[in-house]
């Protein structure tokens, strides 16, 4: 048991959770700024792997990972703008459309990496540039917090800055609050003179743009290099964190953690003696162990709410 | 606006396929050389006084996954590429992809299009294979990867082999001992350090690396510790470099990674922690020489799996008349059907004495002197129970 905990609170864990969380994080925010707008997108998987692979080819060309990461970026907003041209303007259904995404991505990057690489499998052949990684000064050396501050990817300082921007931006912007608004009710938004659409597309672009550094990290700081339906699922994990976390921010993230820490505790657990079948099931356990609490307790919330009224 | 939507549904469709339609030939792959490769190199096929006309023969290989792995499925289609560029045999090398409910239809659209010969692998879908061969009497299947089930089916006209991987992974295993000892070639690796096996999920195909593996760390040292873990599938990246960090960071200097798509996430867990990786189905470590030069010096050699060598010579037998059907066949060490990569990194940062021995040990395992059991043909509580007894205290 010593063994256990030992491992569980050592630095290695940590860093762990931490490099992982980044990859949750981009994720959830982008579906935090989706879910807030009133649309849920769970196109989301697909353009984290694509905006992948983009930031590959693009830090491949320029031999510069910054012209990579941008890629990335613009990639994002253009899938996402699409997804909203789609599911506004044409009036599809939006679960089919992201699906469509998914599914574009998945066979669209096999596509064009065989015909820029020759192969299917991986970007090994075209070496790119990846972000740097550092270690923050001052606080490093502080005794136990200092490895929340050692040799990470510059994607995971960027995440709390993106947590930080998704925050202010839904709660003290008067774009937040149109956001909010129509996602609530657009059809009071547009008769107090919000354009709803307008709004939308810009929410799309900011959670497309997170979405496509989300991507980025994958393969310029978690990995160095792409590899065919590399996400497995982060995208949807994503999706599951914002919505546990009742799609705000805080929420988001805090799930984020949970469900990083699950993932972590299960690869730790593994490697002592455990049953492998029952720690893989670990994580998806969590979630609905906790989507049970939460469920619950607005349950009893509402109760109360209708008693009094 | 109907018409942007049809637009965009076929672009959908078009990319979706394009990943898992028919290819034409890959060159990317790179052979390596296995030791006595000449048995299957030459093809022999001009000694006799009659020439074999292989132009005649068609033969269609059925890949059941997708092309670009870099390995298993890369292989089997290098070894009927070979088969038409170096004899002439019209080869049709059809990627069925990754939606198992297509395979049975392409299977029995293979066997009524009048090919000499059908090859497709068995690895989880031998049952489909073997049905169909009872369904076409007539037609000729080969199968690799899986022993066939001969008592059950009715199947004179398959020719069934499977890969002993459990005897390639037992010199893997002694060649992980050995370095591990050996800290002035391997300076990363510390005295009294565990090694690791990180396998893509725990089932007995798969378990028969792990256990030939353990079994080879217990033949060359019984008081070494292995760290196991277990990704669940072969293409979670992201756990299967959480895994191996987590194992190098625990002290294991060695990971043998019976992982199929994950290596390379592995091996950039080997970057990070300074470990050392010992691949698996593919070289890995030719693979990368040139783009990643660091990550290739860490991966000591692989496990390799030559698919594209004994369809080769299973073809090569069948032109000859001399392919028994009716009986499934173990091919190991021996046949050369499997065996560790001799490539560069190995020879050259491998010492000499240590390149002896694991030679030593493979003659054995060829000669019948070291017995190894498989997973396979055990329950998987005694699996299990094998697995740990490996783990440190």
């Amino acid at each position: 048991m010593n063994l256990i905990l030992d491992t569980l609170f050592s630095a290695n864990t940590v860093s762990a959770t931490i490099r992982v969380l980044t990859l949750l994080t981009y994720g959830s925010m982008a579906a935090v700024i989706n879910v807030t707008s009133g649309v849920n997108n769970i196109g989301l998987e697909g353009i984290l792997l694509s905006s992948a692979l983009i930031a590959v080819i693009g830090s491949w060309a320029a031999q510069s990972w910054v012209v990579g990461m941008l890629c990335a970026v613009v990639w994002g907003i253009a899938i996402s703008l699409i997804f909203g041209y789609l599911v506004m303007e044409l009036k599809t259904n939006n679960i089919l459309c992201g699906l469509a995404i998914n599914m574009f991505a998945s066979g669209g990057t096999v596509f064009l990496l065989s015909v820029l690489t020759g192969q299917k499998g991986s970007s090994i052949s075209i070496p790119h540039q990846v972000a740097p990684r550092f270690t923050i000064p001052l606080l490093s050396d502080i005794p136990v917090l200092g490895v929340l501050f050692t040799d990470y990817s510059f994607f995971t300082y960027l995440s709390l800055f993106v947590i930080l921007f998704v925050y202010i931006m839904i709660k003290k912007t008067p774009l937040g609050l149109k956001i909010r608004a129509v996602g609530l009710n657009p059809n009071s938004a547009s008769s107090v003179g919000i354009g709803v659409h307008k709004v939308r597309y810009t929410a799309f672009a900011i959670s497309g743009a997170i979405a496509g550094l989300g991507g980025a990290y994958l393969t310029m700081g978690y990995f160095s290099s792409f590899t065919r339906d590399m996400t497995a699922g982060i995208g949807f994990m994503s999706i599951a964190a914002c919505n546990m976390g009742g799609a705000t921010t805080v929420g988001a993230f805090l799930s984020s953690i949970l469900f990083a820490f699950a993932n972590v505790f299960s690869n730790v657990m593994q490697s002592l003696q455990m049953s492998v079948d029952l720690i893989n099931g670990f994580p998806y356990f969590i979630t609905i162990i906790t989507l049970f609490v939460i469920g619950f307790i607005n349950y009893q919330r509402k109760k109360k709410w209708e008693l009094k009224k | 606006m109907k018409k942007v939507i049809a637009f965009v549904l076929a672009l959908t469709i078009l990319f979706t396929l394009g990943a898992c339609t028919q290819t034409g030939p890959t060159s990317s792959q790179t052979p390596a050389s296995t030791p006595g490769a000449t048995t299957s190199a030459g093809g022999d096929t001009s000694t006799g006084g009659d020439e074999i006309d292989y132009s005649k023969l068609k033969v269609c290989v059925l890949i059941h996954g997708l092309l670009g792995d870099n390995g298993y499925f890369d292989s089997a289609a290098a070894g009927a590429y070979r088969l038409r560029d170096e004899l002439g045999v019209q080869v049709q090398v059809v990627e069925m992809g990754k939606d198992s409910a297509v395979y049975e239809a392409n299977l029995a659209d293979a066997a009524e299009a009048g090919y000499d010969l059908i090859i497709m692998g068995g690895f989880r879908w031998s049952s489909i294979v073997m049905e169909t061969a009872q369904n076409y009497p007539d037609q000729k299947f080969i199968m690799y990867d899986n022993i066939g089930d001969f008592k059950n089916y009715n199947i004179p006209n398959l020719y069934a082999y499977d890969f002993a991987a459990e005897e390639g992974s037992f010199l893997a295993g002694v060649l992980a001992v050995e370095a591990a000892k050996d800290q002035a070639n391997f300076p990363n690796a510390k005295a009294g350090d565990p090694l690791g096996v990180l396998c893509s999920a725990d089932e007995p195909m798969l378990n028969n690396f792990v256990c030939g593996y353990l079994q080879g760390v217990a033949y060359a040292d019984p008081d070494m510790k292995v760290l196991s873990a277990y990704i669940g599938n072969g293409q979670d990246t992201v756990k299967a470099k959480e895994l191996a960090l987590q194992m190098y960071s625990q002290g294991a200097s060695f990971l043998f990674t019976p992982a199929g798509q994950t290596i390379m996430s592995i091996i950039e867990a080997a970057k990070e922690s300074s470990g050392y990786v010992i691949g698996c189905d593919s070289d890995q470590s030719t693979l990368i020489k040139d783009s990643d030069p660091e990550g290739s010096a860490l991966t000591i050699t692989s496990m390799l799996k030559r698919v594209d060598n004994t369809i080769y010579d299973s073809v090569v037998a069948y032109a000859k008349g001399e392919l028994e059907f009716g009986k499934g066949v173990p091919m190991g060490l021996k046949n050369n059907a499997v065996a560790l990569a001799y490539n560069d990194n190995y020879l050259n940062t491998v010492p000499k004495e240590i390149q002896d021995k694991v030679e030593e040990i493979r003659e054995k395992i060829c000669n019948g002197e070291i017995e190894i059991w498989r997973a396979s043909d055990k329950t998987p509580e005694e699996v299990t129970e094998y697995r740990n007894s490996f783990l440190p205290n």
